[in-house]
């Protein structure tokens, strides 16, 4: 087994076609049987949700799902699962499926503004993984799950740097940063057409954002959770 | 044409040849009728007029007045060829040969008519009359590149190769010398070899070698050329100049076993006889191979075809390298690769071993045996699916099944894994399990058209014929799937529902599969008739030879064989219990009813038949109005539609007057194409046994006999015929006394009797054979069919039977019993139905359950009939559930 960075793993998108390699991942990397809203919410969130393939082979998976932010303002991105067969870990092919996400992320046509996800307090292995992407303890939430010790979640949260545009009020710079930003967005939609730049009306301040998010998430928070395990062994 | 006729209504008629061939139908008709207005008994354009409605499928009309036509002008060619045509379109070919002779005679040097009839003759495989019409469009246009060619096929198919070489040599002579220009430069080549095939053909190897040398740069497949010259040389025992090309050969491809099989030809170290390769002979080729794979790295033939000839360490050394190598490579079809060997005594312990120590390496240190560098994950997942599929082939099914477990726990998302646990589970005998199975691999890929017909084919194995079809329907065309599998001959299909039916007795639907796929084969007959001008005009003519060939030999394929065989067991089983008639059987229900009520039932059902038969004409029309807008919307009318299917579950087929005979119509094509299988003969003698055709049984048995005589259905067959003829009534014609006679004749030389009784026959059978348990089954069979009061003896030598283990060293597992699933249930059913003993069938049941636990059949402990389907969840884990949705 070389380095992770010697792998080579590729990536499939969940279609009605592959669906059930997706649940084969979930009952063997999960203790948790999910119903079948889970995979409807993985299957409409489209390219976010992912497979990723190891010689040929369905190892891992990111499962997300897309979330409305209240009042508008953008789409929240909160990870459902994210997982790798045991004999296939640590070998950076869980890092390659975040990765890939948040990079997708950044050039997502609607706006995505955050990614955010639950984790077991004592789940040390996961908290170091997304801390290693930037990923920050917001909150923690006591008595999270009913069967597990302990039952107190953190709540991990990853704000996304409105793109620097965002940032930059005079339109002088547009030209330069969008020839900047063009070779990923050729990548993603293949048709090379210049797209200026999406503003959502209510872009303020990324200061004001973040800040605004975290009054939010105090009471937006007990919707539909799942937890997220990144198993170590 | 058309002479008889005024100008304007000549005229007419050419526009009716000329719109019929250029399929405007309409028109040629309207002309046909101006014509027809003032001379109504015009022959020819008669039938012109049938043949134009021929074409617009009004069959019964366009005969009518093509008859008309001919019988109005005798003496017209015209009308002749049309009759032919019309034949000739309805696949009447000996009829439509008649018809063309006739117009010859009157019109013999009429070009069109001759290449039609020469066509039909090369159809009809008439080869002297084939070269005969042949002949003749060559003498009237030599000019023609496609008429000597023709006529050198004509003489090469009526057996004279070396005629058919002059002619190819006259006809180059005709040819300048810088023949051939750059646009038919391969029709030109093909020539060339074909020349050199048909010279090798009638003997002469080294003029087809001296020719094909001397045309090399006019021969345009370079690779064929090579390949010709390679054995060529062969045969003419040039082997050092062979061995020269066939290197070169592989240097172009190394992966073609041809080529190494040539070139150890050249070596004097090809395979003679059955004895295998001599030492001296192994170590050459260890030699030769040795240096080939340090030569081709990449082949993977290189490194396969040593397995076969290594022996001892130097196979297991090999071997081990081999398997490791597509291991660590992640091949999933190694085992089929490697299954060849198990057949090879003791190579199956040896490689047991050697996965073994593969897979307990792996988990302990991570590496393959001896190796320092850590294997990547999959490796250890293929080592456990090749030694499950080992195991498997070794009938230790428990094993097998442990190690596919492990291995979907591994990885399940391998979807091969599944598939693989489908077939361990079906050869156990758990077909339910199997089709489960299947559909679970099936799910995870539903884009995957080979995991689909899988999974319909295990379905079809396990009888569920309603999810089979639903689940085929998935990767079909139009949706209606039936007639989309007919259309595309998909014969897998047909013969596992036809056999899912057979086991339901569902005999009508059952029949319709099988004869589905003798349909297709009398298809692939018609179909080449295309070819007989397309291959001449485009000149390849190899391939064109090879499918003849083909077609000769085409109803011995065994998808023929096995479609013809289950029909003909429909058509005995027909026979022996005829389905009752729904009539009969109405007549019987209302028989004891009062005559007044009678009157009234019967009544009400003339009333129902009759609303019914309303309904289904009204639903004719529809679907003909529905028809009807179909071609009208579609303006090109290509699109013929498809006439509807007016018997979908083959009640007509039940009702067949006479089935044995419907039974030896495929008796004597199996008879004729497959003469070698012993089922031939053992069907043969079925049918002509129940229809007291004494002689024909008795050819079948004694055709048996030469085949293999030690078979216990022969020997079941030897015995009953003579129990037959032995209870005739006394013979009473000439006739019959004759056949009697012959009989007893025969009877006294066959040494298998020597004069003994029959009883003593079967006793002395059994005697030789008492360790076998389907000789012991056909013994007690015959034993209960001599003297039936001995019933409880005959049950008792099947129970007397013993399992006995298997020897070591074999593809079986050394201690494994050696009674095949297969035949216990054979035995099970002779139990039943043959010696009909209830209670000595649930004894052997339970015994067989023992042994079989995953049959079904028999109700197996661990088969699915116990434990049901859903044990098969890949990891059983204890589930909680955090929170609720």
């Amino acid at each position: 087994m070389g380095k992770p960075q010697d792998v080579h793993v590729s990536f499939d998108t969940v279609r009605d076609k592959n669906l059930m390699q997706l649940k084969k991942l979930n009952l063997s990397i999960f203790p948790v049987t999910y119903q079948d809203k889970f995979y409807t919410d993985a299957l409409s969130s489209g390219d976010f949700t992912k497979l990723a393939y190891y010689a040929d082979l369905c190892v891992g998976c990111i499962a997300c799902r897309l979330e409305k932010k209240e009042g508008g303002g953008g789409v929240r991105l909160y990870i459902m699962t994210l997982g790798v067969l045991a004999p296939y870990r640590r070998m950076g092919i869980g890092s390659k499926l975040l990765k890939k996400t948040l990079e997708q992320c950044e050039q997502s046509e609607s706006p995505i503004v955050e990614v955010y996800l639950h984790v077991q307090t004592n789940n040390d292995a996961a908290i170091e993984f997304y801390k290693k992407f930037d990923f920050e303890i917001t909150e923690e939430i006591k008595n999270y799950y009913k069967h597990i010790e302990p039952p107190d979640c953190f709540v991990l949260s990853k704000i996304l740097a409105p793109s620097k545009l965002r940032v930059v009020p005079v339109d002088l710079k547009l030209l330069a940063i969008t020839e900047e930003l063009e070779p990923c967005r050729g990548e993603e939609q293949g048709d090379g057409k210049q797209r200026a730049v999406a503003r959502s009306p209510d872009d303020r301040d990324p200061v004001n954002r973040v800040q605004e998010e975290k009054e939010r998430r105090a009471f937006t928070f007990n919707s539909n959770i799942k937890s997220v395990f990144l198993h170590s062994r | 044409m058309g002479t008889s006729l005024p100008p304007k209504e000549a005229n007419l008629f050419k526009v009716i040849v000329k719109s019929y061939e250029t399929k405007q139908y309409k028109k040629g008709l309207k002309a046909s009728d101006n014509i027809l207005k003032k001379f109504p008994d015009h022959g020819e354009t008669l039938a012109m007029r049938g043949l134009t409605l021929n074409c617009m499928d009004r069959k019964a009309e366009a005969y009518e007045l093509v008859r008309r036509g001919v019988k109005n002008d005798l003496k017209s060619h015209v009308c002749w060829h049309v009759y032919g045509l019309l034949y000739r379109s309805d696949r009447e070919y000996r009829e439509a040969i008649k018809c063309y002779r006739n117009a010859l005679r009157i019109d013999p040097e009429n070009i069109q008519i001759l290449r039609d009839l020469s066509l039909l003759q090369a159809q009809m495989r008439d080869t002297a009359g084939f070269v005969e019409t042949r002949r003749q469009l060559l003498t009237i246009k030599p000019s023609h590149r496609a008429n000597w060619i023709g006529f050198a096929i004509a003489h090469h198919s009526n057996y004279d190769a070396a005629m058919a070489v002059q002619i190819l040599e006259a006809y180059e002579g005709t040819l300048e010398d810088d023949y051939p220009p750059d646009n038919e430069r391969y029709e030109h080549s093909e020539m060339l070899l074909y020349k050199v095939t048909l010279l090798e053909e009638s003997g002469a190897p080294e003029k087809a070698l001296a020719e094909l040398n001397s045309k090399e740069s006019k021969i345009v497949d370079k690779v064929g050329l090579k390949e010709l010259r390679a054995s060529l040389l062969v045969t003419l025992n040039r082997l050092g100049e062979a061995e020269e090309v066939y290197r070169y050969l592989l240097d172009m491809n190394p992966d073609n076993y041809g080529y190494y099989e040539g070139l150890q030809k050249c070596l004097g170290l090809s395979l003679q006889g059955t004895d295998g390769y001599s030492p001296e002979q192994v170590d050459k080729l260890v030699e030769l191979y040795t240096s080939l794979q340090t030569q081709y790295p990449k082949s993977s033939a290189a490194k396969r075809i040593p397995l076969d000839f290594l022996q001892g360490s130097q196979f297991v050394e090999a071997v081990k390298t081999y398997i490791e190598f597509f291991l660590s490579k992640g091949v999933p079809s190694l085992f089929s690769d490697i299954l060849p060997l198990y057949d090879q005594r003791g190579k199956a312990d040896v490689l047991e071993e050697t996965i073994l120590q593969i897979e307990t390496t792996l988990k302990e240190t991570g590496s393959l045996p001896g190796r320092s560098e850590r294997e990547p994950p999959p490796t250890l997942m293929w080592t456990l699916f090749l030694l499950a599929q080992h195991y498997d082939r070794r009938r230790l099914y428990q094993k097998a099944l442990e190690k596919i477990d492990e291995a979907i726990k591994h990885t399940p998302t391998a979807i091969d894994l599944y598939l693989v646990k489908g077939r361990i589970m079906k050869h156990a005998g758990d077909r339910v399990a199997a089709a489960a199975l299947a559909d679970e691999a099936r799910s995870m890929d539903l884009a995957d058209r080979f995991i689909n017909s899988e999974c319909v084919k295990r379905m079809l194995q396990a009888d569920q014929v309603d999810l089979a079809e639903k689940t085929a329907v998935l990767f079909t065309k139009d949706g209606d799937q039936h007639n989309n599998l007919f259309d595309m001959q998909c014969m897998w299909y047909e013969l596992a529902s036809g056999d899912s039916y057979w086991r339901k007795d569902m005999l009508g639907k059952a029949l319709k599969n099988y004869l589905a796929v003798e349909k297709h084969y009398t298809d692939m007959l018609e179909d080449q008739f295309d070819f007989h001008t397309y291959c001449l005009r485009k000149m390849t003519l190899r391939a064109y030879i090879r499918m003849l060939k083909f077609e000769d030999t085409l109803h011995s394929h065994r998808f023929f064989c096995r479609a013809a065989a289950a029909a003909i067991r429909c058509y005995l089983k027909l026979h022996d219990t005829p389905p009752k008639s729904s009539e009969r059987e109405e007549e019987i229900a209302i028989a004891g009813l009062p005559a007044n009520e009678r009157k009234l039932i019967r009544q009400k059902m003339r009333k129902a038949e009759a609303k019914a038969k309303k309904a289904a004409e009204e639903k004719a029309k529809e679907e003909e109005a529905l028809a009807l807008s179909n071609a009208k919307s579609n303006k090109k009318g290509s699109q013929v539609t498809k006439p509807v299917d007016d018997d979908p579950d083959g009640e007509k087929l039940l009702q067949a007057s006479d089935p044995l005979e419907q039974g030896i119509k495929y008796c004597k094509l199996l008879q004729e194409n497959s003469p070698g299988a012993l089922e031939t003969h053992l069907l043969a003698f079925e049918i002509y046994f129940r229809k007291k055709k004494i002689l024909l049984a008795f050819r079948a048995v004694k055709t048996q006999l030469k085949l293999d005589a030690s078979n216990p259905n022969v020997h079941r067959n030897l015995i009953a015929f003579f129990n037959m003829v032995d209870n005739l009534p006394a013979a009473e014609t000439a006739r019959e006394k004759l056949v009697r006679e012959v009989i007893a004749v025969e009877r006294e030389s066959l040494s298998i009797l020597s004069n003994q009784s029959l009883q003593e026959v079967n006793r002395a059978f059994l005697e030789a054979n008492k360790d076998s348990l389907l000789h012991r089954a056909a013994a007690a069979e015959v034993l209960a069919l001599l003297s039936p009061e001995s019933k409880a003896e005959a049950v008792k030598i099947i129970e007397d039977s013993v399992d006995p283990s298997v020897a070591a060293g074999g593809a079986v597992a050394a201690g494994v019993g050696e009674w095949l699933l297969k035949d216990c249930v054979a035995v099970h059913k002779v139990l039943l139905t043959s010696l009909e003993d209830e209670n000595a069938a649930s004894r052997w049941r339970v015994r067989m359950a023992d042994l079989f636990p995953y049959s079904t059949y028999f109700v197996g402990p661990k088969s699915s009939a116990v434990v049901g389907t859903a044990t098969q969840v890949p990891c059983s884990r204890q589930f909680w559930h955090p929170f609720e949705l």
